[in-house]
């Protein structure tokens, strides 16, 4: 990866930032909320494939990443029951 | 530390079969004492014993040994966490000398009353022990990335997944639960330090928290760690068993995906743990179909265990002694689990003596007699001579039988309706009638701690005195016992290159002797 491709990256993710802060001004609500987090996402993305190397590594520390993430969302899912029955509907 | 978590316990202990009477070498034990006595005994045991032992002592050592390498794959990151180990230690230890004195709100720190230095009357005891426990697990998880990759990258020729050695096995598999369950709990210590500190309110109800989301991120931590510490030793009592009833370990493969299966459901199991702490009812069904459902795979591996056993020429050496006690004990925990995992059951016993009897009987074989097992049993390796076997059974006998005389009474007096956490048992009038079994417990653990003094000498005497053995003096297959012993710099004389599974006992072409060893042609 040369550093220019990697200064490329950097301008777009000021583009998406922009981009998230054009989004606040949307008028609904929950759908600003969505395409924020989305572009959040794509944004967390961009640096861990480019900046974290990740995308030239082999395949299994992607099994690691989505092991961790399936294990946060057993723990984050299972917790939504419990909270509704504390705080009510 | 594994003295000083047995002196916590004895002075406990002493204070629950005589109450408010001095203890012999210590004095009086107060209610605050007792408190912060059963906390840091907990955490001690668990943290600072079972896990440094069997995880980094054994497995720093056996692994690299077992799967023909030099050396772990990052020899300065073991360092590192090894040093930061050190510093945890220091830390926890400081704080039984701050004002204030220990943390002493069990070694769960359930908040509120964690949450806030103002309900116990401990301050830096608590901050401290949120700070050793971080820099403790973080030491763990160098090690546990150590362990993983060392297996991954460095294993010797012809070592395929397959021919590992069980215990390489569960030693991969317990860094695996760490890693992925540590997250959470390292987070939840750190926002009840901000709680303890700046009161910000994660936990505390008057401030808008909720202490359940703490035990939520406890136990999901705090479930998969007993798996962290129970693996490693059956990976011990696996390596053990084959080589004194000279069989192949029985359906190798059936225990490896059997402790996977295990591994994953130890995440969706932890509230268990919160059957009684008003979580909603909802999640109490499922939460204890998984815990019963857990059993299968651990019941699988057990039955495989007896199974290696079963028609072999057993050889009651120390170690063996010492394996076959932990299986034997370890079913007794197992078997109570059932009872703490059904609902209905447990809204009874839950917080009785019971369930300490049920998880010192799971905890105590898998922190000292796996451990005990394995040091006799590797003792030749490290250090080229055998401890002697007549003292190794007197400490043997001694340790089981005064630990079944400490729990086994704690099962009746817990379905007596004896709480734990009780500073003074003589206050209740309904306990009176049991209050001899306070006793027995403690006469046995007297005896069972100065059974450990056999034991200690025998260690240090045997360093010079012992008989001097050669590589392989209990004739197994494994590839540590092709290294000199002690091991040298780098391990191995010359690269070990593997040829074929790790248990070969018996084989029906094998004339003159039962064994062949993983690298020989
Ligand atoms: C040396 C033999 C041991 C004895 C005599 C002993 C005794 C006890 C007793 C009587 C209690 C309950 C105190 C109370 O509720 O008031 C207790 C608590 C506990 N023990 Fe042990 N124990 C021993 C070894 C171990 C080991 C090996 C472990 C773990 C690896 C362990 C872990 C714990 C834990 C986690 C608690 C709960 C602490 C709390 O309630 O905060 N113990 N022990
Ligand atoms: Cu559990």
């Amino acid at each position: 990866m040369k550093p220019r491709h990697l200064v490329g990256i950097w301008v777009l993710l000021l583009v998406l930032l922009g981009v998230s802060l054009l989004l606040a001004n949307l008028g609904n609500v929950l759908l600003a909320t969505t395409l924020i987090f989305g572009v959040a996402a794509l944004k967390a993305t961009l640096v861990a494939l480019f900046y974290m190397r990740l995308k030239w590594e082999p395949g299994y520390i992607f099994a690691i990443i989505f092991t961790g993430l399936a294990v946060v969302l057993i723990l984050f899912f299972t917790l939504v029951p419990d909270i509704i029955y504390v705080y009510g509907n | 530390m594994a003295i000083i978590g047995g002196y916590l316990a004895y002075l406990f202990r002493y204070q629950l079969a005589f109450p408010n009477e001095p203890v012999p070498g210590y004095g009086l034990v107060g209610p605050d004492q007792y408190n912060s006595f059963v906390t840091m005994h907990g955490t001690i045991m668990v943290f600072w014993v079972a896990m440094p032992i069997l995880l980094s002592g054994f497995g720093n050592f056996l692994l690299p040994l077992m799967i023909g390498a030099g050396d772990m794959a990052f020899p300065r990151l073991n360092m590192t966490s090894y040093w930061v180990f050190f510093l945890s230690t220091v830390v926890l230890l400081l704080s039984f000398f701050v004002p204030g004195g220990s943390f002493s709100g069990g070694w769960t720190i359930y908040p509120p009353l964690s949450a806030s230095p103002g309900y116990t009357g401990v301050i830096w005891g608590g901050h401290l022990w949120i700070l050793a426990v971080a820099l403790e697990f973080t030491s763990m998880l160098m090690g546990g990335i150590n362990f993983l990759t060392t297996t991954v990258a460095m294993r010797a020729k012809g070592m395929g997944l397959f021919r590992l050695p069980i215990f390489v096995w569960m030693i991969n598999i317990a860094s695996i639960l760490f890693m992925f369950s540590v997250g959470p709990l390292i987070a939840g210590a750190f926002m009840l330090l901000a709680d303890r500190l700046f009161d910000v309110g994660f936990y505390l109800p008057a401030s808008g928290g909720d202490p359940l989301l703490f035990q939520h991120l406890f136990w999901f931590f705090g479930h998969p760690e007993v798996y962290v510490l129970l693996l490693p030793a059956l990976g011990i009592i696996a390596e053990i068993f084959p080589v004194f009833s000279r069989k192949p370990l029985f359906g190798y493969r059936t225990i490896i995906y059997s402790t996977l299966v295990a591994g994953l459901l130890s995440f969706i199991v932890w509230a268990h743990h919160q059957f009684i702490s008003g979580i909603d009812p909802r999640l109490a069904a499922p939460f204890s179909v998984t815990t019963i459902l857990i059993s299968v795979p651990f019941a699988i591996t057990l039955f495989a265990f007896i199974a290696t056993l079963w028609r072999g020429s057993i050889r009651l050496t120390t170690s063996m002694l010492f394996a076959l006690g932990m299986l034997a004990e370890f079913l007794v925990g197992g078997v109570t689990g059932i009872f703490n995992g059904s609902t209905a059951a447990d809204i009874y016993i839950h917080d009785t003596l019971f369930v300490v009897a049920h998880f010192h009987y799971t905890l105590f074989p898998v922190t000292f007699i796996a451990t005990f097992a394995g040091i006799y049993y590797w003792y030749p390796k490290m250090f080229g001579r055998f401890m002697n076997e007549t003292w190794g059974k007197v400490h043997f006998w001694i340790t089981i039988i005064g630990f079944n005389a400490v729990f086994l009474p704690m099962f009746a007096f817990g379905l007596a309706g004896h709480q734990r956490r009780i500073f003074d048992p003589t206050l209740f009038d309904y306990l009176q009638p049991y209050q001899y079994l306070h006793v027995i417990a403690t006469v046995g653990l007297i005896v069972m701690l100065a059974g450990q003094i056999p034991f200690i000498i025998n260690f240090f005497a045997s360093l010079s005195r012992g008989k001097v053995v050669d590589r392989n003096p209990w004739l197994a297959n494994t590839l540590e016992w092709l290294a000199p012993s002690p091991p040298g710099h780098g391990n191995f004389d010359q690269e070990p290159v593997v040829q074929r599974g790790p248990y070969e006992y018996s084989h029906p072409l094998l004339k003159e002797r039962d064994w062949i060893s993983q690298g020989e042609l």
